[in-house]
């Protein structure tokens, strides 16, 4: 354990980006977890009689207020806890329903299995996403769940396609080709594969989706199919703002620098990552 | 190497696949920019109009309510009575009316030399028929008519009209200056719902990608208040930023709904200025009274009790909305004060509710709460205010905000929620387009029945008689609102318009309709 | 090679097929009521006469049935809220969205193209480090912020661009930047990683061995190199610029696809949604399939793969 910890402080050292990253989803994570200690008022309550405070005038409210007067540095910190529920969720099921598919399918390939299952893929695929996300959200209702599977089925496709593609390529080299002989099976040869190939190639890119789960949370949030109120997301505090963007703009605009900086903060990981893991790229 | 030449394939395809399109379309547009019409606003003689409202394009006016439609078929259609400024009626495509001995019977002589923009001529054949068909069951203005009505045709431009129930109809002369007169022809082929073929100063030339083009009528028939402008486009568009951000260009004239925070921003832009006004709209939290708890009187009165209304009206709304105190919106033309109707009291509302048998909310289930977002202005953040004034007296309650489909849905839905917020435009400018849809039973969308009520309201509608009327409405129609307590107005509506400064003849009438007509640019 | 293409359109009609199926039960299953949106405040007889010339009372099955049969016949239904068949609203409205993708798409390759070479190039040097920032920025930040700001300064401060409508090119170009701008990021971002895999790689390493010049290297052995997963980004990208082309539309108002659809499924405009959808998969199947094919001609172990095809 010593030993691992040791390796990932080197590992830090020589990737000063990487630990920059780690250092801010680390903090926002704190911030998420322990948000009831932490956020300086009650995000719920409000108090029209003080809405639209600008930012850094009342240190009470250090981010301003939004229109009914709720403190937005606490909604904002609030908000964290439910988006990242919401995306951490979609994200490791886009991630585990994608490789599975992927990797059966690349295992059968040819057969009526892959077919089968790249159909579906395809249907997912061809189906413009936006419209899914509208019909599934007004189906299933606005909650955390149905908003973590809505956004877990819009990223799972490309997940199966690219492992799939990578098992077909894969599937005969030297080292599967080496197992089989040895009387492996196909669980067994699958199993060896993800080890080998599947994490690897799949860590540097749960970052980026993880980034883009986030953006995409928002945007439902600013269409009105976001989370219900008195849930709170970092896109729902940002919807919120929308119709007082040219003139409070803070509403939407201190929300959105965190975003930024949250998704600054992955891509950093997911880089060094992908440098890291990427046999490519691997001297 | 024939790999480099697929791999290059490829990309051009993409490229020209695009980029071809793309360069047919800058000579298509060339050709259309020059034919005036379809040109964008900046040409001299063309009004551009921003809507907040969608369309739809079934055009029949007796087919729907939806605003937007009749903002336009106001100016597409005319009316047999016009209402000048000071609110007293005027003849319109008809010069004269006057009810005959059996007091219900009313004679109307059409104008001679009034023409449809197909070209055919206005008869009393037109009125009769326009009449009867706005009256029909399947109607979507019957409701405020009252009742069905029967015409006969005495000449060719007399004609009489009259209910079917025989009895004096109170707002019929209001109904005939609202309601748009229809071709005899359009009615009998079944083409109402695919063009709009008005008599009004305006006539519809087509209906594309969200926006009405409109062109002035040159037959109009009253010559002193034909269109100042030759063409005007209606365009809807959604978002209230873009809505200003057009004024500001310059690329339309006159924005309907500017947001309450974009006012700063006006008023910061010499080239643009605001206008308000009260319009005949109120918005209600609506009780499903047949649901649960809401069936119980005292609770929903212990709810009204509970709403902050002044801090809504005064703070989340700005200051651009009034406080209600009637059934009816302050530019009704039944408003009266209604006496004893809830206000802010939290301590009331406990006291209501422990009286129900629910102290503190105990033993209360969880209130379901819809409301729209999209909609009208403002309503998720006053929901949201309403939730946490109800939560004070200790009423759990789950608000749902919903899009406007799914939302108006449940307006009408008998079993969707407890409650609901709306507000109605009074698209025809009589109280009963509210009372008898309300409160009339089984309400419309809060499905109360009360004989008792039904009573007044059948009285209330006979009364020919303004003064006799109002006093009816508000001393024995009010009182049982109060009691009742079926819908909880919360205040009425003050919209704010933007428009460029040099837009001349703007004039917004409280049933939010605007004569386009009038408009003009300097 | 001719069979394989066949084979790939079959199928591609397959998933047509059941994306309308599932769009025609989906859409009947969500709350909303198309006569009463039409209708407004109106009483129950109104609605009722609605549905019923609207064919909506008969059982869902039977609709179905009527659907397919109309789409033999070439019709693919009738929006009631447009007044006019799908074909036709469909028809009306293309343009203005080809036209917006015709200026976002191109510059959004060719950019994300140059710049994620350049930053590959200028490996952890201050071009890499700029371009490799305001990829990360253009990617992060939300389209619709972007947009109102765009509206804001281009349009109102400086008047150099419509804000709303469709009046020509003119009014796609601010709409089709904030398309683009997420899109070039991701690419370059994309073309970055790769290429600086690819100028590893042996064959390039042994390529400059052999005294073949950098620039050469560069492009005829690493660049080609990149191409499937670059192919692969910009298919699964065009998914994700559909969808936000439905939100981008609604901010500026532009009257292309992307509006009707948003405004299809706000007012439950059934067959106005199932005909855009069935556009949008039949667009999507088309470009993957010759992205596949492309992949044949381009990637050996796949030709391999593929049964030798």
């Amino acid at each position: 354990m010593a030993e691992k910890m040791k390796r990932f402080g080197k590992f830090c050292r020589k990737n000063p980006s990487f630990a920059i990253g780690l250092v801010i989803m680390v903090i926002i994570l704190i911030l998420a977890v322990f948000a009831e200690w932490i956020a300086p008022n009650d995000p719920y309550l409000n108090n029209p009689k003080i809405s639209l405070m600008k930012p850094f005038t009342d240190w009470q409210y250090p981010l301003g207020t939004d229109y009914i007067g709720r403190c937005l540095l606490s909604r904002m910190i609030y908000g964290i806890r439910t988006s990242m529920i919401i995306c951490l969720t979609a994200v490791a099921g886009a991630v585990l329903l994608g490789v599975g598919v992927g990797i059966i399918s690349g295992m059968s390939c040819p057969g009526k299995t892959d077919s089968v299952l790249m159909r579906i893929v395809d249907v997912q695929m061809g189906y413009p996403f936006i419209v899914l996300v509208i019909i599934l959200i007004s189906l299933f209702g606005q909650s955390i769940p149905s908003l973590a599977l809505v956004l877990a089925l819009s990223f799972w496709a490309p997940y199966a396609r690219n492992i799939r593609g990578s098992v077909m390529i894969q599937k005969d080299a030297d080292y599967i080709a080496a197992a089989r002989l040895m009387g492996a099976g196909k669980g067994r040869i699958a199993t060896k594969y993800i080890g080998r190939e599947v994490i690897p190639g799949i860590i540097p890119v749960v970052p980026m989706d993880l980034s883009s789960a986030i953006i995409i949370e928002s945007l439902l949030s600013y269409m009105g199919l976001g989370v219900q109120p008195p849930i709170i997301s970092l896109g729902s505090v940002m919807g919120d703002g929308k119709n007082y963007i040219s003139t409070n703009w803070w509403i939407t605009a201190m929300p959105g620098f965190l975003i930024v900086i949250m998704t600054i903060a992955l891509t950093l990981m997911g880089d060094v990552l992908h440098r890291q893991f990427d046999p490519k790229l691997r001297n | 190497m024939k790999r480099k030449l697929a791999l290059m394939l490829v990309l051009m395809m993409l490229v020209t696949l695009f980029g071809g399109c793309g360069g047919n379309e800058e000579s298509d547009d060339g050709t259309q920019a020059s034919q005036g019409a379809e040109g964008g606003g900046s040409d001299s003689d063309t009004l551009v109009i921003l809507s907040s409202g969608a369309f739809q394009g079934a055009w029949d006016p007796t087919g729907n309510t939806i605003l937007s439609n009749k903002h336009l078929e106001w100016n597409v259609f005319d009316r047999a009575i016009h209402k000048d400024a000071d609110g007293n009626y005027i003849p319109g495509v008809c010069e004269s009316w006057e009810y005959q001995e059996d007091g219900y019977t009313l004679r109307l002589k059409v104008r001679e030399g009034v023409k449809f923009h197909d070209g055919s001529d206005l008869t009393a054949e037109d009125v009769a028929a326009t009449v009867e068909w706005t009256t029909r069951p399947e109607s979507a203005r019957v409701s405020d008519w009252g009742c069905q009505f029967q015409a006969n045709v005495i000449d060719e431009y007399t004609v009489d009209i009259w209910p079917e129930t025989e009895t004096p109809v109170a707002n019929l002369i209001d109904m005939l200056a609202a309601d748009a007169i229809l071709s005899a022809d359009d009615i009998e082929n079944g083409t109402l719902d695919t063009t709009m073929n008005g008599c009004g100063p305006y006539k519809f030339v087509k209906y594309e990608n969200e926006c009405c083009y409109l062109e002035a009528f040159e037959d109009y028939w009253d010559t002193e208040n034909a269109a100042k402008m030759q063409y005007c486009e209606y365009r809807y568009v959604s978002e209230p930023a873009t809505r200003l951000a057009a004024l500001q260009t310059g690329e339309a004239h006159l924005i309907e709904r500017v947001d309450i925070e974009q006012v700063a921003q006006i008023e910061a832009d010499d080239s643009i200025d605001y206008t308000t006004v009260d319009v005949d709209e109120q918005k209600y939290m609506i009780f499903k009274c047949t649901q649960d708890v809401m069936q119980e009187e005292l609770v929903r009165q212990a709810i009204s009790y509970a709403i902050d209304r002044e801090t809504i009206v005064n703070d989340i709304m700005g200051g651009y909305a009034v406080l209600a105190d009637s059934y009816v919106s302050h530019v009704n033309n039944m408003y009266a004060p209604a006496e004893g109707m809830p206000t802010y009291d939290p301590e009331r509302a406990a006291e209501l509710l422990a009286e129900a048998g629910y102290p503190g909310g105990e033993g209360l289930p969880t209130i379901t709460y819809v409301t729209s977002t999209g909609f009208y202005p403002k309503t998720r953040e006053y929901a949201e205010y309403i939730v946490s004034n109800l939560n004070d007296i200790g009423i759990d309650v789950e608000l749902t905000v919903m899009e406007s489909a799914a939302w108006e849905t449940a307006l009408y839905e008998e079993d969707s929620c407890m409650m609901i917020d709306t507000g109605w435009m009074n698209v025809g400018g009589d109280a009963n387009f509210i009372l008898g849809s309300h409160y009339r039973s089984p309400g419309r969308c809060n499905f109360s029945s009360y004989p008792e009520i039904d009573a007044v309201l059948d009285k209330e509608s006979s009364l020919t008689d303004p003064a006799e009327r109002l006093e009816c409405i508000q001393n024995e129609l009010y009182p049982l609102l109060v009691e009742t307590n079926t819908n909880m107005p919360l205040f009425d509506s003050v919209l704010i318009y933007g428009y460029v400064n040099n837009l001349e003849g703007l004039e917004i009438l409280s049933t939010s309709n605007i004569n386009f007509a009038q408009l003009s640019l300097n | 090679m001719l069979t394989t293409i066949i084979k790939r359109l079959l199928q591609g009609l397959l998933v047509i097929v059941i994306v309308m199926v599932v769009t025609f039960v989906l859409l009947r299953l969500i709350p909303g009521d198309p006569a009463r949106t039409m209708a407004g405040s109106a009483g129950q007889e109104v609605i009722d006469s609605i549905r019923e010339e609207m064919g909506l009372n008969d059982p869902i099955p039977i609709q179905f049935v009527n659907y397919i049969k109309n789409i033999f016949r070439g019709d693919l239904g009738y929006s009631y809220f447009n007044r006019s068949d799908v074909a036709s609203v469909i028809a009306g409205s293309y343009k203005a969205t080809l036209v917006m993708f015709a200026l976002a798409l191109p510059s959004a390759i060719i950019l994300g193209l140059i710049l994620g070479i350049l930053a590959a190039v200028f490996q952890n040097k201050w071009p890499d480090k700029l371009i490799s920032s305001l990829s990360v920025l253009f990617q992060s930040m939300p389209n619709y912020w972007v947009a109102i700001m765009l509206i804001q300064i281009v349009s109102v401060r400086f008047n150099l661009l419509p804000s709303t409508g469709y009046s020509g090119v003119k009014s796609a170009i601010l709409p089709a930047i904030v398309l683009g701008l997420p899109v070039t990021g991701t690419f370059a971002r994309n073309v970055r990683v790769n290429m600086l895999g690819s100028m590893q790689q042996n064959f390039a390493k042994a390529a400059r061995a052999r005294g073949v010049p950098r620039f050469k290297v560069l492009i005829g052995y690493s660049f080609r190199n990149i191409l499937v997963p670059f192919l692969t980004l910009v298919g699964s990208q065009l998914g994700f610029m559909v969808g936000n082309c439905l939100l981008i539309e609604n901010i500026f108002g532009y009257p292309g696809i992307g509006l009707q659809t948003l405004n299809a499924i706000l007012r439950r405009d059934y067959y106005l949604v199932q005909g855009l959808v069935v556009m949008f998969s039949i667009i999507f199947i088309l470009i993957n399939t010759l992205i596949d094919i492309s992949y044949l001609y381009l990637d050996p172990r796949i030709r391999k793969a593929q049964g030798g095809l």
